[in-house]
């Protein structure tokens, strides 16, 4: 990782801080007061639209320890989040605590995504994807089946004491503090001997294995805590919207998971905000644009309806297709390359 | 006993000729796979862009049926060679899993095309075969099925005889194994990447054709190209012949837990149970039953 000029690493423990100069400390308290002052002046839309960012980067975050950092490429992440959502509905509309509910959703998840992560002990890549893709379709059908999947489950709003966290406004505080702790928590997994652990697994599984690394038993962690983040996640979202129904985390969602990861760059934590911020925003100008453009066309027009529902998947399709062939490295390395340049600004060496 | 042996063949034909259509699709996957290492996440979109397609030139043009059959046959071979040109030669050279990604922004852009052509209700394409049957044991083998099933079969076994002893398709099976010798002993891997191309697309529109004759078009359809996916894995992703071993047996599970087990389970049985059968197969026998077992295992 590149730093400023003049910061050295004096110690093992300087060289795995997060937060390494006075500057980042000032920018990263900057952020957080911010982000928590956030609802005082931001509309309503906004924070909707920011709930929404932060819990598709919570799960973002799962999929990226998971795909990114253990190479474990999974298809069904959306089914994942669909098994915490249901769990943490089902729970608490049988009246456990909401909180309670939300962890055992995160863990019941888990569970199910070891499930289908066994067959990661004799199959890799390609047929480790079909695995996670069977997974999208049985948890689909086994939750429509038994746990009223298809008709949804309904929850009362939030609370927290006798604050009810009714608004976005209100539950993007619930959000920020789970999003501040669970990336806290991917980061420090990465800076730790499980970390290096799943990189090592993802890079070269046959020398990871020869230097006495249990390769099974980390893919099937990696698995449990990919899919743990994604519990959390789904229920966060089936607590936003007070129901959860299958239709939210459909098999379209779980590959947009797996873009957000490759748009934010495999490996980094802050590829996962990026490519959630650009993944999001894409989508949010998508549905704000097209029907404007519908719109424009008079109403007799055959195409004017197709047009505006076409038109997010269009957009969708050609930024992600240009996206891929100018950047296929993703955004958090044209990022560092930014920050170098920035350093180096105006007397850079070439 | 009649009866139940006569239902019984209700069951197992539809499921077998349906096989046999995914056993088609799965081949043009495991294809492009093969020579091009890529994922191609659109084979669902393209399948049912063949279904689109006929609806165009057989209803909306007014074409005689074969004369759509072999337009859009044409067309989608067409739509191969662009879609290797436009979003597959400009990321050589990249990592596979870019070229993945874009098949899926491909996907993306086929989806939106569809409905901002067609629109986004059911369509209903004119039946290839006509109604009525041969009856046998009480019931009636449908024109339909016997149809569907027996062209696939005839294109499996042509395509398969093309790999096996035409040039060409010898020179793709040999890409496949080892893409550096195999350019090094003279083969173009260009042309070829764009022959698979070609060929895989054109065969999953032809799959695609037949899957929505049998029903209807509707742009969600889509994840049936998938079960094609669920097919090969089962045969064995190194097998071409496997596809149809794989493509048979996910039918004929598909067939009897429609008929027999829908009522022990909530939902539709059937269409799940593919990935059933593909998630035991994965955790059992990873090859597939006519795949190579790979040594090199951790």
């Amino acid at each position: 990782m590149m730093q400023p000029c003049g910061v050295r690493n004096t110690g093992y423990a300087q060289q795995l801080s997060i937060v390494r100069t006075p500057l980042q400390w000032v920018y990263l308290i900057a952020a957080l007061i911010l982000a928590f002052c956030l609802p005082l002046f931001a509309s309503s839309y906004f924070m909707t639209f920011m709930v929404y960012l932060g819990i598709t980067i919570i799960s973002a975050l799962g999929l990226m320890l998971l795909s990114g950092y253990c190479g474990q490429f999974s298809m069904g992440h959306a089914a994942f989040m669909m098994v915490g959502a249901f769990t943490t509905a089902n729970l608490n509309a049988s009246g456990i605590n909401f909180f309670i509910a939300l962890i055992l959703g995160g863990i019941v998840a888990a569970a199910v995504g070891v499930v289908f992560g066994l067959p990661s002990g004799k199959v890799k890549d390609f047929y480790l994807i079909l695995s996670t893709l069977a997974a999208q379709f049985i948890i689909t059908y086994v939750i429509v089946g038994w746990f009223k999947g298809d008709v949804g489950v309904h929850i009362p709003a939030v609370k927290v004491g006798n604050w009810t966290l009714a608004h976005a406004e209100g539950y993007w505080y619930l959000v920020l503090v789970v999003l501040i702790l669970m990336t806290f928590f991917a980061k420090s997994i990465t800076r730790t001997k499980v970390g290096r652990a799943f990189i090592a697994v993802r890079d070269n599984d046959i020398a990871a294995e020869a230097m006495g690394i249990n390769t099974y038993g980390y893919k099937l962690l990696a698995f449990a805590v990919g899919c743990f983040y994604a519990g959390v996640a789904g229920g966060l979202w089936a607590g936003f919207i007070n129901f959860a129904t299958v239709d939210h985390y459909s098999l379209f969602d779980s590959i947009w998971y797996l873009a957000i990861v490759f748009v934010g760059g495999v490996g980094t934590i802050t590829g996962v905000f990026f490519g959630s911020i650009f993944i999001r925003g894409l989508k949010e100008i998508a549905y704000v644009v097209s029907p404007l453009i519908g719109n424009l066309l008079p109403p007799s027009n055959p195409f004017a309806e197709g047009i505006t529902l076409s038109l997010p998947y269009f957009l969708f399709g050609i930024i992600l297709a240009v996206f891929i062939i100018f950047e296929p490295r993703g955004l958090a390395h044209r990022w560092e390359l930014l920050k170098a340049s920035g350093r180096l600004w105006p007397w850079g060496y070439w | 006993m009649e009866a139940q042996l006569a239902q019984l063949f209700t069951y197992l034909i539809p499921g077998i000729s349906k096989g046999l259509v995914y056993a088609l699709i799965a081949l043009g996957f495991v294809l492009i796979y093969k020579c091009t290492g890529i994922f191609n996440l659109a084979m669902g979109e393209m399948m049912i862009l063949g279904g689109y397609l006929l609806y165009f030139f057989a209803v909306q043009i007014g074409l005689p049926l074969w004369a759509g059959v072999i337009l859009t046959i044409a067309a989608a071979a067409v739509i191969g060679l662009a879609t290797n040109r436009l979003f597959i030669r400009p990321l050589i050279g990249q990592s596979t899993n870019a070229m993945v990604l874009v098949t899926l922004a491909l996907a993306s852009i086929v989806t939106a095309s569809v409905i901002l052509i067609w629109g986004s209700q059911t369509l209903y394409v004119p039946k290839l075969f006509p109604d009525g049957g041969i009856p046998i044991m009480g019931s009636t083998l449908q024109w339909n099925y016997l149809g569907f099933g027996g062209v696939s079969l005839v294109l499996l076994v042509g395509l398969l005889l093309f790999f096996r002893y035409s040039r060409f398709g010898l020179s793709m099976m040999a890409i496949s194994e080892d893409q550096q010798s195999a350019q090094a002993l003279g083969v173009s891997v260009k042309r070829i990447i764009e022959v698979a191309w070609v060929l895989g697309i054109s065969t999953a529109s032809i799959g695609g054709i037949m899957l929505t004759s049998l029903t209807s078009v509707q742009y969600g359809q889509a994840t049936l190209g998938l079960i094609g996916i669920a097919v090969a894995l089962v045969g064995g992703l190194q097998s071409m012949g496997g596809v149809i071993a794989g493509g048979l047996l996910v039918g004929l599970v598909q067939g009897l837990s429609a008929g027999y087990l829908e009522g022990f389970f909530p939902g539709s049985l059937q269409e799940v149970s593919a990935y059933v059968v593909m998630m035991l197969i994965l955790l059992f026998r990873p090859q597939g039953f006519f795949g190579w077992e790979r040594i090199e295992r951790v």
